[in-house]
């Protein structure tokens, strides 16, 4: 059995779009917000290009915990997880993109996550920005553990301007280990 | 083995002091108790030296799983992993399997792929290399149940909603890459050895227990609400064959005694003229209503019409064949339930069921007797045997192990996105011995996946209850991966 199953394209397509109009409001938000993390990316790449292993420290910087993924900030149902979703959450309120009512799984990890697992197939801007969402924000790390092993699946088929490494990078600092692992094995096999 | 032997000796005598001392009036946990007996006795009760504890919340990544797809799995002491296929060609997807030629010495696995119509379908799988070919290529919707049929063919249905159908294949180890139309019972690529089967309905299919003579029970894999708050989840139906199959094999697929027959709801509730029905009543004894109409009968809308007792998405059910030796029918399946984190708001934790459904003899079960709508010539009577707990959640595929009649269960859990995440496990059941009670004894853990994006599915036994044959469904490698578990004392 599969909860999110035969999602079918047209509502994959909504939650996706919704997913990436969501992400792009909170990308302006990180921006304007904690621009500091985008400063830790680049310590993170450094860090990890240096050594074989990411070094310890990283796992604490505040920017790696994972938050409620955007597209479950904007949606009616406040997560509990955490004083940042809480945060997030409130912020939603005035948020301009809220969720179409035909589209209730925004917010079920199961649909996110059959959406993740399809985005490994093609690297549009959209999805590289998704799986970037996923990476930075997603609570549950099964999701964030899919959105690397897209990231692999896309690199293997080139990255020439390399956005997957530093996403990779990005994730090689996140504060669950399991994580942080596939990252760092994928970015091993991108740069042997 | 005889370490262990003498371990579990001097552990039993503990937790027989510990029981004295509780008599005694010290506080303890009786409980806690019976699972440390269950630890202790694992070896002459389920096969295994010891159960294991916690669920595993290791993850492996793509390049691990694909350098050793059995690090996949994390088993009990005493089991062993063998890789039956990791190919490339195999689907993600693999959910329900069956054994070819049988489950006696097979050589076959036989498998759905729980993708959409454009992906395989039902493959064929050779044990001894691992070789992939594809039975049924497209055009199947959430393939999910598949099963060896008494007459020689598989039948394989879709989980989609009421729009599922069931399609029978003749001739399954020589059987390649038909295409099936993407809705409705239009001809096969090859009718002659795929056809649809409109007269068992349409519904979410997902379990199937088989009687020799064709009779079958299934389930709806539906979750209470959809399509309205307060609408029933799925429910139970069985079909009786207009003929009933006598044995041996079938060399037409016009000759299937799943052609045509009568079909029947499940529907809990015998007090006051049977009118004790409704919400509040899905245990105890039943009535079997006569499904009318023409085929292929919407079942879910037959269900809510005939006010049918439903469950919490119903999901893989199995015939117990030990029952089944006595002449009786007895077939126990899973509802899954929903385990969403309580830390999440919508959190329920509903953590899914197994139960056991008896309807008298086979002789009783497959009667048709109708008066005022109810088949009288069985009784339908249904009771728990396992109720789920946050460690052992949503139960999904099951099987009952030939010898031990102990019964093997894949979790399909939301541990995978707990806060603190932890891998589904499958476990290992008792059947209810002769205490008062119609529960399980108890339950272990034997096996835990190291694969947070993947459930365990499908798991079925050889006849000699050695081989226990189980996928890594939408595992890391974006492959499907079947592995086979031995080592079973």
């Amino acid at each position: 059995m599969r909860r999110a199953l035969a999602m079918n394209p047209r509502r994959r397509n909504s939650i996706l779009l919704l997913a990436a109009c969501a992400s792009t409001f909170f990308g302006v938000l990180f921006f304007v917000r904690d621009d500091a993390i985008a400063d830790r990316d680049v310590g993170i790449g450094a860090g990890v290009e240096q050594g074989s292993s990411t070094p310890a420290e990283l796992h604490a910087l505040p920017g790696t915990v994972p938050v409620t993924i955007a597209v479950r900030a904007v949606s009616t149902t406040a997560a509990s997880v955490g004083p940042q979703a809480t945060e997030r959450s409130s912020e939603s309120s005035a948020d301009p993109v809220q969720p179409p009512a035909e589209v209730p799984d925004l917010a079920d990890p199961d649909a996110r996550a059959e959406a993740i697992r399809e985005l490994g197939s093609a690297a549009t801007p959209e999805s590289l920005h998704v799986l970037e969402v996923t990476v930075r924000n997603d609570d549950v790390v099964r999701n964030r553990l899919l959105a690397v092993n897209s990231l692999r699946s896309l690199a293997q088929r080139g990255d020439p301007g390399g956005e997957i490494r530093a996403l990779l990078r990005r994730a090689m600092a996140d504060n669950d280990p399991n994580v942080a692992t596939h990252a760092r094995e994928a970015y091993r096999e991108l740069t042997p | 083995m005889n370490r262990f032997v003498a371990l579990a000796a001097a552990a039993a005598a503990a937790v027989t002091t510990g029981s004295t001392a509780m008599a005694d009036g010290r506080s303890s946990d009786f409980g806690k108790e019976v699972e440390v007996l269950a630890r202790l006795q694992a070896l002459p009760l389920f096969g295994v030296f010891a159960p294991l504890g916690e669920s595993s919340a290791l993850s492996l990544s793509a390049s691990a799983a694909d350098a050793n797809p059995a690090a996949l799995l994390t088993v009990a002491p005493g089991l062993r992993v063998k890789v039956v296929s990791a190919a490339a060609a195999l689907g993600p997807n693999i959910d329900q399997m069956a054994l070819l030629p049988g489950s006696t010495s097979p050589t076959h696995i036989i498998a759905c792929n729980e993708q959409g119509n454009g992906a395989v379908a039902v493959q064929r799988v050779e044990i001894k290399t691992g070789k992939v070919e594809n039975v049924i290529s497209s055009g199947m919707v959430s393939c999910d149940p598949v099963r060896l049929t008494p007459w020689g063919t598989v039948v394989v249905g879709e989980e989609n909603g009421v729009n599922g159908r069931i399609f029978e294949i003749l001739n399954p180890l020589h059987t390649s890459n038909v295409t099936v139309p993407s809705s409705g019972f239009g001809a096969s690529s090859d009718p002659a050895h795929v056809a649809g089967r409109p007269a068992l309905g349409q519904f979410s299919f997902e379990g199937f227990g088989i009687l020799p003579n064709g009779v079958v029970y299934y389930t709806d894999e539906n979750r209470p609400g959809t399509g309205g708050i307060g609408n029933p989840g799925g429910a139970f139906v069985k079909f009786i064959p207009s003929t009933l199959w006598s044995g041996g094999s079938i060399a037409s697929l016009d000759q299937s005694p799943w052609t045509s027959g009568g079909l029947y709801g499940m529907r809990l509730g015998r007090n006051s003229g049977n009118t004790d029905v409704g919400q509040g009543n899905q245990v105890g004894r039943g009535v079997w209503l006569e499904i009318t109409g023409t085929a292929p009968i919407n079942l879910r809308a037959a269900a809510s019409a005939l006010k049918l007792t439903s469950f919490y998405r119903p999901e893989d059910a199995a015939l117990d064949r030990s029952a089944l030796a006595d002449g009786r029918v007895r077939v126990c399946g899973t509802n899954t339930g929903q385990d969403i984190p309580d830390t999440t708001s919508n959190g329920d934790n509903n953590w899914g069921e197994v139960y056991c459904l008896t309807d008298g003899t086979v002789t009783e079960a497959s009667g048709i007797s109708v008066a005022n709508g109810v088949n009288t010539a069985s009784v339908p009577e249904l009771h728990p045997l396992v109720a789920g707990y946050r460690d052992f959640a949503m139960p999904d595929n099951i099987d009952i192990q030939p010898g031990s009649g102990n019964f093997l269960i894949n979790e399909d859990g939301e541990g995978p996105i707990y806060p603190s995440p932890r891998n589904n496990d499958i476990w290992d059941c008792l059947d209810d011995g002769d205490d008062a009670d119609m529960l399980s004894d108890v339950c272990i853990k034997v096996m835990t996946l190291n694969d947070l994006t993947a459930e365990s599915t499908g798991g079925i036994f050889d006849a000699s209850g050695r081989h226990y044959y189980v996928s890594i469904q939408h595992n890391i490698t974006g492959h499907g991966v079947i592995l086979d578990v031995t080592g079973w004392r």
